[in-house]
């Protein structure tokens, strides 16, 4: 029994660190798994368990590693670690029955820090497959006679305790957090302060959700730029985000903001936000900052979703010190970028002709679109794009274009973020993936900023929507992409399974993910009227215990008596003799019962006799029926109560 | 620390308990259910609820309501585990047997039937005398058990308090309750093999009685008490020193049991529990062989006899020698 319990330990530790695996340095995760399968060995071999002196050398080691390899500063990873190792340590050692229900309540624990780093449907389903074993296992260690009784047990509790369960999740007041806790750091995103194209020679792609943003009105339309940051100042090589401080928007002038979206965004430890166009955001734990971007106040792990108002057209104003810091470039450095940039302005008057002189350039002189550019190194890489590969991504064709307009005096910047995201079946949605990440050129004309966008003379299809439904790019997109179900999105099915999930995803994250305070008190008032809304607790309080009492009289009953086949069937005909009163109103055995409807009801004479012979066989003569003597045994009591009603 | 209070507090725990539980236990069968069984979340139960409540702790931290779920889970799981294990052992019927009376080297063995009418009973663990045997299914047939207590001194005891407990299904919760068997044993003094003779103790020797003894020979029991003949020869010799010091014992040695062999506390050496232990081999073995012996202590003499009620009454007085009135608990 406990070998179970110790198997199963390790098979949860396995799939926990298989979870974390994107979070876990390499060293650290094959160590761990190591130890897991040794576990497993010696729950099934009956091996003798590493003694106290050789498991606390093992910890020290493996604090060692855990130090060297975690950055200090990823307080909660380190932590989680830490906690994975004492555990997994602690099963190593656990013997008894005794010792190995402390680690199965520890472990309770440790499986609840899956969902700081995943909170998806899938790991939610796969961390519910967790926590059945783990009681099961508690269960099996505990004295039942079989692990199938365990399992039984288990499965029937948990049966009643997950809909209580939701139910206080939904009833009980929600808390607000009561102390400042440092985030999950997850660095996967897309997005990256620096952006440096050129020495990428394959961009690999995630097929990970970044934020799902659902459109109140009507009057969004592609192409959908949704800004992160602004990279602002050019280093040589690549375009760095600034390092100044935002600054808070004072004075918003709320009406002019016409356009309107709800964000859910997925965890994330960066503090940028997205926005379309110029946006802010009434949430209070959102920053309003300049530029027209958003920033979170408290950038953590966990979900997060914030109301989004937006208007198309950027801040406008731009004053002398402004001027210069847009037009900044060094002073030395891809010379040939420069000299094209002054022939373009040559051939036009105003900033507006020679933006079409750029695109004309972009799309006349054998440009293209890819996600396998020729990788270039060394110095003066915008020349030799410009020149000699002339195949890149966004971030080629942004960087190049920005620095041009700043060579000829346009105050110019490279703003990172996604462009378009996945529609999904005509939902109200867009979800946006790592893989629809963009970068791309805001100028200012001289009166307001604009947006450059090579990609959209490079490849225009882009614009429209993801770059999952770019028929042209979708072979090199799949090749770049991990595998998932969205690389085999060329088979129909398949395709078609992808958007149920998807769409499923979208309802668990806004309807489990996202049931935060505001939405629950929403939820109360509506229900229970806004007076008795604070109650809820009581109700919770009260229909928990009705549910509890229920089980209770449940579970008192008294063991059912197993009736035999031959005895239902003359149960089943004496009822129906009963009800057309038929029967001896004497008390007599079943036999002289049957005896007495032969003689006292003449129609069913040789039906009793053969019932009567089954019946001695079965019960006086210890002969079971065979299969068919009990068909006939039914077929002749079913004819019996049709000829008596 | 805790030991140290525990310690301090013992009596007053003792008797505390002895007022919750009045005498609803004191019977020698005892049908569980509602007035008669106690249930608490176990020790693993109260870790249980400590991490349900860290979890709790951590979902309102970082406002995540899957660690909530999570959290209120394991909380309905303990509450639905104080349910189930109350369930599970309602109506368990406990039926006490027996102790059986033996000798201080032997473990005492608790007896008791368990049954359950109205349904199956998983994981019954009875403890008795610090010793715990697990029952894994009760039937509605009744089903005899025994536990394995520990060794104790001679003496003669009460029935300790049986208690039977489970924590079906998930070890979270405790139901527990107590079957006080009004019913008492004796411990005999563990018997000592020794190769002291048993004298004959009369003044005029009854060559008869000896032969007749003598007569079931013919095992390595006897061969010692063959010397013992020469030795109660020896002792005849000494006979009225002996009656000076103790001269009760011996006018009534001289009228009850006249012409017997003896079994005498005086005569083995050694302390007194020593003697008792020696006293205690010879009446075992007068016992296997029916050997009609008397037996005399200090302020008791037990006429010669071979009947078993003799023997048991021999061996109940070793157990009570100098113990007399002081009851174990």
């Amino acid at each position: 029994m406990s070998n179970f319990a110790s198997s199963a330990l390790s098979f949860i530790y396995i799939g926990i660190l298989m979870m974390l695996s994107a979070e876990l340095p390499t060293m650290l995760l094959s160590l761990l798994l190591l130890l897991c399968l040794w576990n497993l060995l010696l729950a099934n071999k009956g091996l003798t368990r590493p003694a106290m002196l050789a498991t606390n050398l093992l910890a020290a080691a493996l604090l060692a590693v855990l130090f060297i390899t975690v950055n200090l500063k990823q307080s909660v990873l380190l932590f989680v670690i830490m906690l994975l190792q004492a555990s997994i340590l602690k099963l190593l050692q656990a013997e008894s029955a005794k010792q190995q229900q402390t680690v199965i309540v520890l472990t309770f624990f440790s499986i609840s820090t899956v969902f700081l780093y995943q909170q998806s449907l899938y790991s939610t389903l796969l961390v519910g497959v967790f926590f059945v074993t783990l009681t099961i296992a508690l269960a099996s260690l505990n004295g039942l006679p079989t692990t199938r009784l365990a399992m039984r047990k288990s499965i029937y509790s948990l049966c009643i305790a997950v809909p209580l369960a939701a139910l206080m999740l939904v009833f009980v007041p929600k808390m607000p957090a009561f102390w400042q806790l440092p985030g999950a750091n997850t660095a996967k995103t897309g997005l990256n302060e620096r952006v440096d194209p050129f020495d990428i020679a394959s961009l690999a792609k995630s097929d990970e959700l970044v934020f799902r943003a659902e459109f109140n009105d009507d009057q969004a339309a592609p192409p959908y730029y949704w800004r992160a940051m602004l990279h602002t100042s050019f280093d040589g090589k690549a375009w760095v985000k600034e390092k100044a401080p935002a600054y808070e928007r004072q004075n918003i002038d709320w009406p002019a903001y016409t356009g309107s979206a709800q964000i859910y965004l997925e965890k994330s430890a960066n503090p940028w936000l997205y926005t379309l166009g110029d946006g802010v955001s009434p949430a209070a734990d959102v920053r309003n900052i300049n530029d027209g971007l958003l920033l979170r106040q408290d950038p953590s792990a966990s979900n997060f979703k914030y109301p989004l108002r937006y208007r198309p057209q950027l801040p406008a104003a731009l004053s002398q010190y402004e001027y210069r810091y847009y037009t900044q470039l060094p002073l030395q450095g891809n010379p040939l970028a420069r000299n094209l940039a002054k022939r373009l302005l040559a051939k036009s008057d105003n900033v507006d002709a020679f933006i079409s002189e750029l695109y004309e350039h972009y799309r006349y002189q054998g440009f293209t679109y890819t996600l396998t550019p020729t990788p270039i190194t060394g110095s003066n890489s915008l020349d030799i794009f410009l020149t000699q590969t002339q195949r890149g991504f966004c971030g080629h064709y942004a960087s190049v274009s920005a620095f041009m307009m700043r060579s000829v005096g346009i105050p110019a910047r490279l703003v990172s973020g996604y462009l378009g995201g996945e529609n999904v079946g005509d939902s109200n949605y867009l979800s946006v993936y790592q893989y629809d990440a963009h970068a791309w050129v805001e100028y200012h004309d001289g009166e307001q900023w604009q947006r450059f966008d090579a990609t959209s003379v490079v490849a225009p299809e882009r614009l429209n929507g993801s770059l999952s439904q770019v028929d042209q790019l979708q072979q090199e997109f799949r090749a770049n992409l991990d595998l998932g179900l969205l690389q085999l999105s060329g088979f129909k099915s398949l395709n078609w399974l992808r958007i149920q999930l998807e769409k499923i995803d979208y309802r668990w994250t806004k309807w489990v993910l996202g049931f935060d305070q505001e939405k629950q008190n929403n939820f109360l008032k509506e229900l229970l009227g806004s007076q008795f809304a604070q109650y809820s607790m009581a109700l919770v309080v009260i229909g928990i215990a009705l549910v509890l009492f229920v089980i209770l009289i449940l579970s008192s009953r008294h063991r059912k008596v197993q009736l035999t086949f031959s005895a239902k069937q003359l149960a089943k005909l004496f009822n129906a003799a009963d009800n057309s009163s038929l029967l001896s109103p004497e008390q007599l055995t079943p036999v002289a019962q049957l005896n007495y409807l032969a003689t006292h009801t003449p129609r069913l004479k040789t039906q009793m006799e053969q019932i009567s012979r089954f019946y001695i066989q079965a019960t006086y003569e210890q002969k079971p029926l065979t299969k068919k003597q009990r068909s006939e045994f039914r077929k002749v009591v079913n004819k019996s109560i049709k000829i008596i009603g | 620390m805790t030991a140290l209070l525990r310690k301090a507090f013992a009596p007053l725990h003792h008797q505390l308990q002895d007022w919750l539980l009045r005498d609803k236990h004191k019977t020698t069968s005892l049908t569980l259910g509602h007035s008669t069984v106690y249930v608490l979340p176990s020790k693993l139960g109260f870790g249980f609820i400590l991490v349900a409540a860290l979890n709790f702790i951590l979902a309102a931290n970082y406002q995540n309501n899957l660690v909530q779920l999570s959290s209120y889970l394991m909380l309905v799981l303990v509450l639905m585990s104080l349910i189930q294990s109350y369930a599970n052992i309602k109506g368990l019927q406990l039926q006490f047997k027996e102790v059986a009376s033996g000798y201080a080297n032997q473990e005492r063995t608790y007896r008791l039937s368990l049954a359950n009418q109205q349904r199956n009973s998983y994981a019954i663990q009875l403890q008795w005398q610090g010793s715990t045997t697990l029952v894994e299914k009760v039937e509605d047939s009744s089903q005899d058990v025994s536990i394995q207590g520990g060794k104790q001194a001679r003496g003669y005891y009460k029935v300790p308090r049986l208690k039977v407990f489970s924590t079906y299904p998930f070890g979270l919760a405790k139901v527990w309750s107590y079957l006080d068997a009004n019913a008492d044993y004796y411990v005999y003094p563990a018997p000592q093999p020794h190769n002291h003779g048993l004298s004959k103790q009369a003044l005029d020797d009854s060559p008869q009685q000896n032969s007749g003894a003598l007569s079931q020979s013919g095992n390595d029991e006897f061969d010692g008490l063959k010397e013992h003949k020469q030795l109660a020869d020896y002792r005849r010799i000494s006979w009225k020193h002996f009656a000076k010091r103790e001269q009760l014992l011996v006018k009534e040695f001289i009228t009850e049991a006249d012409g017997a062999y003896v079994v005498d506390f005086e005569k083995f050496p050694g302390d007194v529990e020593n003697r008792l232990s020696l006293m205690a081999y010879s009446i075992e073995q007068a016992q296997i062989q029916h050997m009609p012996i008397a037996v005399a202590l200090p302020g008791l003499i037990l006429a010669c006899n071979n009947s078993d009620e003799h023997y048991l009454k021999a061996l109940r007085a070793l157990a009570l020698y100098k113990k007399r009135g002081s009851h174990h608990e």
